[in-house]
């Protein structure tokens, strides 16, 4: 079928141009750990010198820059650890920069209404700290409780040894339930866009607003991004080596 | 203004015409695509992105079933017309059935029931956000904290009847979650900051 979607990103691209192609993808870069000043340099040739996967690296990029292309087949022959750790990098982005910056943006609106012009406009601010509560319990769990689990399993399927302690988790199907209640932290984003533009009475520096939606825009679409690679590349990965460990036998008394 | 889409989906000419003819006495603006062979179906539903499918349970088999399980979105309703009550040859998870003994006021009620914004007000209404008083009510009772058979209790309505009314409120403010919901009635005055327990 002919592809009319975005352009896709190859390893023999500029660095420079894939930016320009998509400014959000610098988000991306520092989860890698490449840093800016990449010249001319190709994609291969920067991955090469920051020690990543450049096919790793392609399939990523490329299903944030284009929602419609997900390579699950692609993504699934990658180690489980790679996944894992980029996921990990992008939680440590939201937990420690973006939503401290939104809640700089928000305390910043707040201020803009004098209390008894509009009484419950504070309520804005413990909306967001709600939420980040509500962000950080989520991520929280899946880096202390799911992570490890997953890393466990992907080791014990490399080795063909399954201890009796996680014989026992995955019979009681642990990933299954994870499965089952990960649960959508975008809504409240969504809520929030509606009151700034729709319901919050005007206020002089409107940019601040505008500034405001736009990071909740990005942070919503960089959550729902996340949200894709874990529900459909990640789960059945470890479902699949789950499965297989259990089918080999690899637990013996 | 954009109208509602509905695939149907129907070997026998006659039902397609019936369907359609009971769908047309509904006071709403529909975009119907008929189709007669199961094997468009999921060409059609990509193209056509409906709210709606209508098909004939007799002539689906555990062969072809899965074009519809496969397509089971949760943005699509299903609506199973049966040859009589409880006869299904396959079983898919269908939102509503309506029977070919029903009565025509039997099978228009079950439709307005399922599709949404039959009311040229409450259309209105709905494009315009515009809440009516008694969402407003019930809006209150959301944001003081009280759960939906509180509500119904409080109101002498039926739990049913309270979470109809909070999808439209959320339908028309495009805002799902409780805290929002109590920001937004803070705002506009229908709770006063103080008697905000929590969000």
């Amino acid at each position: 079928m002919p592809n009319y979607g975005p352009m896709q990103i190859t390893k023999n691209m500029k660095m420079a141009d894939v930016i320009h192609l998509n400014y959000l993808l610098l988000n991306i870069l520092s989860r890698f750990n490449i840093t800016l000043g990449f010249g001319d340099k190709t994609v291969e040739e920067v991955c090469g010198e920051h020690k990543v996967n450049v096919e790793f690296f392609l399939e990523i990029t490329n299903s944030y820059h284009d929602e419609n292309y997900f390579p699950k087949k692609q993504l699934q022959g990658f180690p489980v650890h790679l996944i894992v750790n980029y996921l990990k990098k992008t939680h440590d982005y939201y937990l420690d920069k973006k939503i401290p910056e939104i809640a700089e943006l928000i305390l910043r609106l707040t201020t803009q209404f004098p209390p008894s012009t509009l009484p419950g406009i504070d309520l804005l601010n413990r909306f967001f700290i709600d939420y980040k509560e509500e962000l950080t319990r989520h991520i929280q769990r899946e880096d202390d409780s799911i992570m490890p689990y997953i890393l466990e399993v992907e080791q014990a399927f490399n080795s063909k040894k399954l201890s009796g302690m996680l014989f026992e988790k995955i019979k009681a199907e642990f990933i299954e339930k994870f499965a089952l209640e990960h649960d959508n932290v975008e809504d409240k984003l969504y809520d929030l866009k509606n009151i700034i533009i729709k319901y919050l009475p005007p206020i002089e520096d409107q940019d601040l607003c505008n500034q405001i939606f736009i990071e909740l825009s990005r942070l919503e679409r960089d959550l729902n991004n996340h949200a894709r690679i874990e529900d459909k590349v990640l789960i059945p990965m470890v479902m699949h080596m789950e499965r297989k460990l259990l089918e080999q036998g690899a637990y013996r008394k | 203004m954009s109208s509602l889409k509905i695939i149907l989906f129907c070997k026998s000419p006659i039902i397609r015409a019936g369907v359609v003819s009971l769908l047309n006495k509904l006071s709403i603006s529909l975009e119907i695509k008929t189709i007669s062979s199961i094997d468009k179906l999921g060409k059609m539903i990509t193209i056509h992105n409906p709210r709606f499918i209508i098909y004939s349970s007799s002539y689906l088999t555990s062969d072809n079933i899965f074009v519809l399980n496969k397509n089971k979105n949760p943005g699509i309703k299903y609506i199973e017309i049966a040859d009589r009550k409880n006869v299904h040859s396959v079983n898919i998870q269908s939102d509503i059935i309506i029977t070919l003994d029903n009565s025509e006021e039997d099978i228009i009620n079950t439709l307005e029931r399922i599709i949404p914004e039959n009311n040229g007000q409450e259309k209105k209404n709905a494009q315009t956000g515009i809440i009516s008083d008694r969402e407003k009510t019930i809006l209150r009772n959301v944001a003081l904290g009280k759960t939906n058979k509180e509500i119904s209790e409080k109101l002498f309505i039926s739990p049913h009847t309270v979470i109809t009314h909070r999808k439209n409120i959320t339908a028309k403010l495009g805002i799902k979650t409780i805290a929002g919901l109590t920001i937004y009635a803070t705002l506009n005055k229908i709770i006063s900051p103080d008697e905000v327990m929590r969000l």
